[in-house]
């Protein structure tokens, strides 16, 4: 009897299986049977259906046990709802899409006082941008201030032009320095292969002789033809020199190529020019009796070089001696000088015939070198191609070409070569007025 | 879904020209309700049934379900335009809120037929549900280890067969009758014996004229804790022979002289998840079983 207190019910859950439940009491409600069956099965008791071969079990429904102590069985079920559709649908529908759909524009709308939203807002935006006042004149002195800045560095621009023409300028006198320096090199070189000839002093000296005198006589006629050759004989002078001491001729001799310069471009230029000739005359006076000094000193110490030979220790005895024996060997020289003249030239002018002085000493020494210059003048222009290749004459070769044609004999090595080798094209009738000595200078 | 003593010949129209036949509005969520309210009325007896009902006069009009399904069923007999279902739900005591509430069709056909059921006591049509639906099996179990054996005989207006595991209706039949042992923590209490290990099954006596189904397309996750709903391929047959195999479905005291032959009637549909969905139905109308 004490067994028969257990009462049982078949539930099958919802995998099919069937589980014994126990109860002590001959009813249950449905909810404890639910929540029995909920624990079994770990389902939720809300989501959970009972049901009995007839009836729903409830909450609130009771089961009563048969007289064998037996429940009915009962089955575990879960829903399916559905519902889908109709005018629910709709209204689902309508309210999604109303809210898709509504306004945000409220510009037509009224306030409380019956202003429309619209101007309502406006008057509220204006009263911003005033209170924004402040800030946007901040923000244009921000902007002014990046526009100096960006100004400063246009002059910065400015500047830098400036800097491009001092550097054109620069480059400008570098150039010119460079010229001035190649011209000079250029000349020293020419000069130096005049150098080897030995014999040249003898000739040296009496030029030296004769500057003292010509010197004079130029100051009385102040003529270009005179100062030109002057300028020939410190030439001379100058490469003698050399012989002795390098470096200190060949200061000297730019010195004078830069006086050679001057004088050249004087002729150019009209009377104005007459009188800044007549000043670099003068000029070149002074210098010349600075060298006639300096070359007469040298002179005596080649003397000593000398005194081996008879020949040289008489005129060196001369010399040394009396300043009017000077003048005494001079004359004689001129009686000389005569001869020379009416083989040479018949002209009678006295700046020919103190021309003719100077060249006679090469002449009377080398008598081949006299006859190899004559046969030589014709073929001279017609071998040569340019300016440049007479040039390697030599300074007195051109001298005499330029004499023996009637034109001017002064000036640079390359002035000399160019004035002869424009005889090559144009004949001596059409060359320029300039070119030629001056007649009227030579009678004087 | 509830598969009733009907099989679906074609799909219908809501249009009385093309069919013969009218529906029912949908009021909100109401479906499944106009789901079962067709396939009830498409079972003539139900339906004259219904219409015997009495409407008493001590009842409010308004909230007499009888006269509300009377009004219903007639006006799917015999109007030309979709009917509305307000009336019975107003008698059933739903207000707006219970029309947009969804519901399993299952459990609403168990309470209409409990609350009709208890309208026609006493009545010209008593027991009328009882005739339709009502079947009845056994519950047996026999104790392995003692002398001791239970039967038990229960009725059912409806089965609940698995859907998960099985490929067709007879698998879920097999699988309903198929014995269990009870052991283990699950002993059984046998009388004057205590816990005892058992055997367990059950067996049809009878089958009703009109046999309801209701296939048990849910199962619950644990791991994720909700519902998941089954939506395996099961297939049924036109006709359902609940006496192949020689009957081994019935009991062994079974009147074997009733041929227990289904047709297939009508299918109520369910479309969706756990958590809502659309119901419709299936019907073959032109059937003249009764």
């Amino acid at each position: 009897m004490a067994e028969a207190n257990q009462y049982q019910i078949l539930v099958r859950l919802l995998d099919g299986r069937t589980r014994c439940l126990r109860f002590s009491t001959t009813t249950v409600s449905g909810a404890a049977l639910l929540d029995a069956v909920s624990a079994l099965s770990r389902v939720p008791a809300a989501s959970l259906r009972l049901v009995t071969g007839r009836l729903d079990v409830s909450p609130s429904s009771v089961l009563a046990s048969s007289a064998d102590g037996r429940f009915p069985s009962a089955s575990a079920l879960l829903r399916l709802r559905g519902g889908k559709g109709g005018f629910g649908s709709l209204l689902r529908g309508a309210a999604s899409k109303a809210g898709q759909k509504k306004t945000s524009n409220f510009d037509a709308c009224r306030d409380i006082n019956g202003r429309r939203l619209r101007h309502v807002n406006a008057e509220r935006r204006l009263e911003e941008w005033k209170a924004e006042a402040a800030d946007r004149q901040l923000e244009k002195l921000a902007e002014d201030f990046i526009k100096k800045k960006a100004k400063e560095a246009g002059r910065g621009g400015v500047k830098a032009a400036e800097v491009d023409k001092y550097l054109e300028k620069y480059r400008k006198d570098a150039e010119s320095c460079v010229n001035a320096v190649e011209e000079s090199v250029r000349a020293s070189l020419g000069k130096r292969k005049t150098v080897p000839k030995p014999r040249g002093g003898e000739d040296a000296k009496k030029l030296k002789i004769w500057l003292g005198k010509k010197k004079v006589q130029e100051d009385e006629s102040d003529s270009d033809s005179d100062s030109e050759m002057d300028d020939d004989e410190g030439a001379d002078t100058k490469s003698i020199i050399l012989d002795d001491g390098n470096s200190s001729h060949g200061s000297k001799s730019e010195d004078e190529k830069v006086d050679l310069g001057s004088i050249t471009e004087s002729p150019s230029e009209g009377e104005t020019s007459g009188e800044k000739s007549g000043r670099s005359e003068s000029e070149e006076n002074g210098n010349g009796v600075q060298e006639s000094r300096e070359p007469t000193i040298r002179s005596e110490g080649e003397c000593g070089d000398f005194i081996s030979d008879g020949v040289v220790e008489h005129e060196i005895g001369v010399v040394d001696e009396h300043t009017p024996e000077n003048g005494v060997s001079a004359l004689s020289e001129e009686v000389l000088k005569p001869d020379v003249k009416a083989e040479d030239n018949t002209a009678s002018a006295s700046a020919t015939s103190h021309l003719n002085d100077l060249e006679a000493p090469p002449v009377e020494e080398p008598a081949n070198g006299n006859i190899s210059p004559l046969s030589q003048e014709p073929l001279d222009l017609t071998i040569y191609s340019s300016a440049a290749e007479l040039e390697v004459l030599g300074m007195e070769r051109l001298k005499l070409e330029l004499q023996n044609r009637g034109l001017k004999c002064g000036g640079t090595l390359q002035e000399r070569a160019a004035r002869l080798f424009l005889l090559k094209t144009t004949p001596l009738e059409k060359l320029p007025k300039k070119l030629f000595a001056k007649p009227s200078g030579g009678g004087k | 879904e509830v598969a009733v003593r009907k099989m679906v010949d074609y799909w219908t129209y809501d249009s009385k020209k093309e069919t013969g036949y009218v529906g029912l509005k949908n009021q909100g969520a109401t479906c499944y309700m106009n789901s079962l309210l067709q396939t009830l009325y498409h079972i003539p007896y139900f339906r004259k049934a219904v219409y015997h009902m009495p409407t008493t006069e001590n009842d409010m009009p308004s909230g007499s379900i009888p006269l509300a399904l009377q009004s219903l069923f007639y006006k799917l007999q015999y109007s030309d335009n979709s009917v509305a279902t307000k009336e019975l739900t107003k008698s059933f005591g739903w207000d707006t809120y219970d029309s947009f509430m969804q519901h399993d069709v299952q459990e609403l056909n168990r309470v209409l037929c409990e609350k009709l059921e208890d309208k026609m006591k006493r009545t010209v049509v008593e027991g009328t549900i009882e005739k339709l639906f009502e079947g009845h099996h056994i519950n047996y179990i026999e104790c392995i280890n003692v002398d001791y054996k239970s039967n038990r005989k229960e009725s059912f207006y409806d089965l609940q067969l698995d859907v998960k595991g099985c490929r067709d209706v007879y698998a879920s039949f097999d699988k309903y009758v198929e014995v269990e042992r009870l052991e283990g923590d699950n002993k059984y209490h046998a009388e004057n014996h205590g816990l005892q290990d058992a055997k367990k099954g059950v067996l049809f006596l009878d089958f009703p004229p009109v046999l309801q189904l209701q296939l048990k397309r849910f199962e619950y996750d644990y791991m994720r804790d909700t519902m998941v709903k089954i939506n395996d391929r099961y297939e049924f047959p036109l006709q359902l022979d609940l006496d192949r195999d020689d009957g081994k479905y019935l009991a062994p005291d079974a009147d074997r002289s009733i041929r227990n032959l289904y047709a297939l009637h009508s299918v109520l549909v369910h479309s969706g998840g756990v958590h809502g969905g659309h119901y419709y139905a299936f019907i073959r109308p032109t059937l003249s079983d009764q």
